[in-house]
């Protein structure tokens, strides 16, 4: 089964090798920020375990992994302190985040998108009675397929502005539909009804994929917009 | 501004195709894993936990040496990288070994992934809605279709 990833991968190499444009080197430093590297890279690790463990795991447990990104903000800090400013932009631990840098003003703001809408399949997780059934789970590809071929145009017609606070809309009303309880169940329960999960993850899977293009160009554009700033 | 912008595109696609389509595929296999491997769920659900680990991990080095390195080379080795650890993963004798080749398939997307923004690169201003819409559209269509075409290949030929 692993194996019908190997004709695309194969024909990636071959087309990727004929037609993608070779890059022009710009004039920009070319120094790899090393230490940055291994500390992003463990604080996002460690934070992708938290997650992932948080059901399984002691308390205890998570809450030291949770502890181990922001424990490296200090070191971020001082490397970015002690940083030349015309380098600062090369920092993969920049925390510079005043000023429009790339980290704080992209890097940043764009995954904050598209935390909105895990926070809902996490939330539909949760409420549901044996964890997210496979039905139910089901409608977040079937409306990413049906949003993404329209939401290009979307986007081209009506911009970041609108489909922004609709995008993070459409994910409240769908975390207000999962708060809703069952009948009969007891007060402090987060089960929600079977088909409120489904209009539930269908919002949020639509918001994800309306936002996506604005998250996505934050992080490719070489020059900020006004509206960025 | 490229001779071809839409080949780029569609080259970009399939690296977007590839990613999700093998994220969603693997998630039928678990139950399948779990008997074959003798394992525990919590243990064979490291293949898909350690998957998304190497991919958030690696993606934001691999960004920054995209703009040291050739492009291009490092989208093709990313390519080269996933096809190769997917070609092992059929191989895994072990649960560890599945685990292992999944973490170089994923290093390899790390690749594939700081490439996202060449679809809006490659064509004109006025035509990277379309482009956009076509990358959004290829992950989709992965998104959509690795449960599926998982389920069917679990039944016919296995893991």
């Amino acid at each position: 089964m692993f194996w019908v990833s190997v004709p695309f991968g194969l024909a990636g190499v071959v087309f990727g090798w004929l037609v993608l444009p070779q890059t022009i080197q710009s004039g920009e430093s070319k120094q790899f920020d090393r230490w940055g590297a291994v500390l992003l890279s463990a604080a996002l690790a460690a934070l992708v375990i938290s997650l992932s463990e948080l059901e399984t795991w002691q308390p205890e447990t998570v809450m030291l992994t949770c502890l181990w990104p922001p424990s490296c903000c200090p070191i971020c800090m001082e490397r970015t302190l002690t940083r030349e400013p015309a380098n600062r932009s090369q920092a993969l631990s920049c925390c510079s985040l005043p000023g429009g840098s790339y980290w704080g003003k992209r890097v940043l703001r764009a995954p904050l998108r598209n935390v909105f809408h895990h926070v809902v399949c996490f939330c539909a997780r949760f409420s549901s009675i044996d964890g997210l059934c496979r039905p139910s789970s089901s409608t977040i590809p079937i409306m990413i397929s049906i949003t993404a071929p329209i939401s290009g145009r979307l986007y081209e017609k009506f911009g970041s502005r609108i489909l922004t606070p609709v995008g993070m809309a459409l994910c409240s009303v769908a975390i207000v539909f999962l708060a809703k309880r069952q009948d009969g169940m007891d007060p402090g329960s987060l089960q929600a009804p079977e088909h409120l999960r489904y209009l539930a993850l269908g919002l949020a899977s639509t918001s994800r994929q309306i936002m996506q293009l604005r998250w996505r160009q934050l992080l490719t554009d070489e020059t900020p917009r006004p509206e960025d700033c | 501004m490229h001779a071809y912008p839409w080949f780029v595109v569609a080259v970009t696609c399939i690296g977007a195709f590839i990613g999700q389509l093998d994220a969603r595929i693997v998630q039928l296999t678990l139950p399948t894993l779990e008997r074959d491997f003798h394992a525990t769920l919590a243990s064979v659900s490291r293949v898909v936990i350690d998957y998304r680990l190497a991919y958030a991990s690696t993606l934001p080095v691999f960004a920054r040496l995209s703009e040291i390195l050739r492009r291009k080379w490092l989208y093709i080795g990313g390519f080269a990288v996933f096809t190769i650890a997917s070609f092992l993963c059929g191989f895994a004798s072990d649960l560890e070994a599945l685990i292992a080749y999944r973490l170089l398939q994923d290093i390899g997307e790390g690749c594939l992934g700081q490439q996202s923004h060449n679809p809006r690169k490659a064509v004109e201003p006025n035509q990277r809605g379309r482009a956009m819409k076509l990358f959004a559209a290829a992950q989709a269509v992965g998104i959509g279709s690795g449960p599926v075409l998982g389920g069917v290949l679990l039944g016919s030929v296995g893991w």
